[in-house]
């Protein structure tokens, strides 16, 4: 994938040989209505046949694909959220990389997951972090996450049409006690206590949703979060590699392990054998 | 996606000294989903003969079953022993005489031929190559091919033969979303064969 | 849309399947059954355009039942399997049947290799087939076929163990239910579901949702 310089289209001028000045990309970085769009009629519809759309292989038409295939997670219960990821990135069928970190730490009470287009998640959940930096130093408290993800649903809503892709979950503590909100790039912005993003989601669910209960213990809820992450895993082709398993609590998130599913497999294998036995 | 790899395969045959070894991985998906982890793509044809069959599961199977018949036909015909060569050609006619409607599979032959490693792959309608090195065959040749090259050696042993089948093996598919999920590698040498399964990553 | 799910237990297998006769957007039956009989001790499951459903398995069951009248004696489950795929592989090339299918029997050896590996079970050996439309067959533990697989697979990898009782494996079932009740887009209505062991094919719930006596079952 091409390096994206802080903006999109000038993959789109150096690839197209279309007829773009690229501007110096400090202020699209620091706001994101200012990021320089294809200097055409209508850059939203040029932007999505060009370059990637929304998930699965809506992309294979374009002439710029992008790296996705996810399995990420996150619950509310009683005693916090539990975030669970994999770590795998593909290209096609290529797996580019097995050590991605899907969680992104926006601030030490905010976290944030990434499904679908690496580039277009690390850096609208940066520009995320910086945008609640700059709310805390304008109105010395902490933001709610109610508002942090108002303000990345707002980001992809000034974006819509554009083909970015994201599936993300926004997570955090605030003054409301534990909040959990998913928001993706058709700017779709829901409010719940479960929630499963990417292409091995619906088999993390199938765990999820007949092990869930809001009265797990935290070791319960790590272990069910471990296993959902797992079948996904195991099922997905386009998911694998490392569980990173994070906590939110009312001190804020805490990173609780980074285990290779491989691993988990055999140990899961082993207790079933032992039940056998 | 290219039916070649709906099911997803990887599998390689490599040359050693007076033996020659076969692997394959043994899933079995449709598209992204795994269904199961147990499917045999490399077909044991005689105790010299070997054939790895990487495309559509159906025909792979079919193919199989095909290859043992007409096989046992010309032994019970002409009484005598197949080999590898001829066994080779029987299978490029076998996928030639589907030239319009073709078998979707691209085979890779491993066999023994007077004590001599004998390989060849070829197209889905039966262009053949053969090499005297290794063949590989499945969705991730671009990785196999790379790790074949970097690893192989000529003359192996037995057991050299076995452990760069496997690493070349399981290091490409752990680059490759569609194959993996276990291995199995055949190692044939004038005493016999000896097979042996693979863990591989089960994601 | 249709669902078939399957899994073995100690001494039988359990096929499950959604009871909705569809078509487009259009539902015009909810108690239909999915699973044939194929042999007193093998069934079939399936999904698929109606048509092709009805054809394959009367196909199937017919042949079946002749080759029982020109032999003597019934095919093993997994000679059933072998002669369920060259017949799909075959008309898949001249107008294909389009169903998905997984096949369940029941076979008297102690003695059976079933993935690859002999097992030795008390009352005899359940085996299950995955053969989708293609004819592409795998011998598997436990399989789906439709759009549920994505929802339950990993429900039934969590769940499925070796050695399972009747009980056990009915619950996983409802677990299934559950889990497709809750996120499949399609209501899958009522489930009807069969088992095949030592005593043959027998009814555990019928399209209409009625429960069998587990006992005389």
């Amino acid at each position: 994938m091409a390096n994206f310089l802080g903006t999109a289209p000038t993959i789109g001028s150096s690839l197209l040989d279309s007829h773009l000045t690229p501007r110096p990309s400090f202020t699209s970085c620091t706001d994101p209505s200012k990021f320089l769009v294809p200097n055409v009629t209508d850059p939203a519809f040029y932007c999505r046949t060009n370059f990637a759309s929304a998930s699965g292989d809506k992309d294979k038409e374009q002439v710029v694909k992008f790296a996705k295939g996810t399995t990420t997670l996150a619950f509310k219960f009683n005693e916090g959220i539990i975030v669970s990821v994999d770590s795998r990135s593909t290209m096609g069928a290529y797996i580019a990389s097995q050590t991605v970190k899907k969680i992104i730490e926006i601030n030490p009470f905010l976290l944030g997951t990434m499904a679908g287009g690496a580039a277009d998640c690390s850096f609208w959940e940066r520009n995320l972090g910086m945008q609640c930096r700059l709310y805390e130093l304008r109105n010395k408290k902490r933001i709610s996450v109610a508002s942090a993800s108002k303000l990345l649903a707002n980001t992809m809503n000034s974006y819509r049409g554009y083909g970015l892709s994201m599936g993300t979950m926004v997570t955090g503590w605030d003054e409301t006690g534990p909040q959990l909100y998913y928001v993706d790039n058709d700017a779709t912005r829901l409010h719940d206590n479960l929630f499963s993003v990417g292409s091995g989601s619906t088999y993390a669910y199938g765990v999820l949703d007949t092990y869930y209960r809001p009265d797990l213990t935290i070791d319960e809820a790590i272990d069910l979060g471990k296993r959902a992450i797992y079948h996904a895993t195991h099922r997905d082709a386009y998911s694998g590699g490392i569980n990173n398993l994070y906590h939110v609590k009312e001190t804020g998130w805490e990173k609780i392990h980074a285990i290779d599913v491989n691993e988990l497999h055999y140990e899961f294998a082993d207790e079933k054998n032992e039940m056998v036995a | 996606m290219s039916i070649l790899a709906y099911n997803g395969a990887a599998m390689i045959a490599m040359a050693g000294d007076g033996c020659v070894g076969i692997a394959s991985d043994t899933r079995l998906g449709v598209q992204a989903q795994t269904v199961a982890t147990t499917f045999q793509k490399v077909h044991k044809i005689s105790d010299t003969i070997f054939v790895g069959l990487a495309g559509l599961g159906s025909d792979v199977q079919t193919l199989s079953q095909t290859l043992k018949f007409r096989k046992n036909l010309y032994e019970l015909r002409e009484e005598r022993e197949m080999k590898p060569k001829v066994f080779s050609a029987l299978l490029s006619t076998l996928l030639y005489e589907k030239r319009f409607g073709p078998y979707f599979c691209e085979p890779i032959v491993a066999g023994l031929q007077e004590g001599k490693p004998f390989l060849s792959g070829m197209d889905l309608i039966g262009a053949p190559v053969f090499t005297d090195d290794f063949v590989v065959s499945g969705t991730c040749t671009a990785n196999l091919f790379g790790t074949c090259e970097s690893l192989f050696k000529p003359n192996f042993q037995p057991d050299e033969l076995f452990e760069t089948l496997s690493q070349c093996l399981l290091a490409s598919v752990d680059r490759d979303a569609l194959s993996g999920w276990g291995g199995v590698v055949h190692i044939i040498t004038e005493d016999g064969v000896r097979t042996r399964e693979l863990k591989g990553r089960q994601d | 849309m249709d669902s078939i799910i399957g899994l073995r237990y100690n001494g039988g297998v359990l096929l499950a399947s959604d009871t909705n006769n569809a078509r487009s957007i259009l539902v015009y039956q909810h108690d239909i059954d999915k699973i044939s009989q194929l042999t007193p001790h093998s069934m079939i499951g399936l999904s698929g355009p109606n048509c092709d459903l009805v054809n394959f398995s009367e196909f199937v069951e017919k042949n079946l039942t002749m080759y029982r009248l020109k032999n003597g004696d019934t095919l093993s489950t997994s000679g059933i399997a072998n002669y369920c795929r060259s017949e799909l592989a075959t008309a898949l090339r001249k107008g294909p049947f389009q169903v998905n299918t997984l096949l369940g029997g029941w076979d008297a050896e102690t003695k059976k290799t079933v993935n690859g590996v002999e097992k030795v079970d008390g009352p005899g050996v359940g085996s299950l087939y995955y053969i989708d439309y293609m004819g592409t067959m795998s011998p598997v533990n436990y399989g789906c076929q439709g759009y549920c697989s994505n929802f339950v697979l990993s429900v039934l990898d969590r769940e499925w163990h070796e050695g399972l009782s009747k009980e056990e494996a009915l619950e996983i079932i409802s677990h299934c239910e559950q889990v497709l009740k809750k996120r499949f887009l399609v209501d899958q209505g009522v489930f009807g579901v069969k088992k095949v062991d030592k005593e043959g094919v027998g009814v555990v719930r019928d399209c209409k949702g009625n429960l069998e006596n587990l006992a005389a079952a």
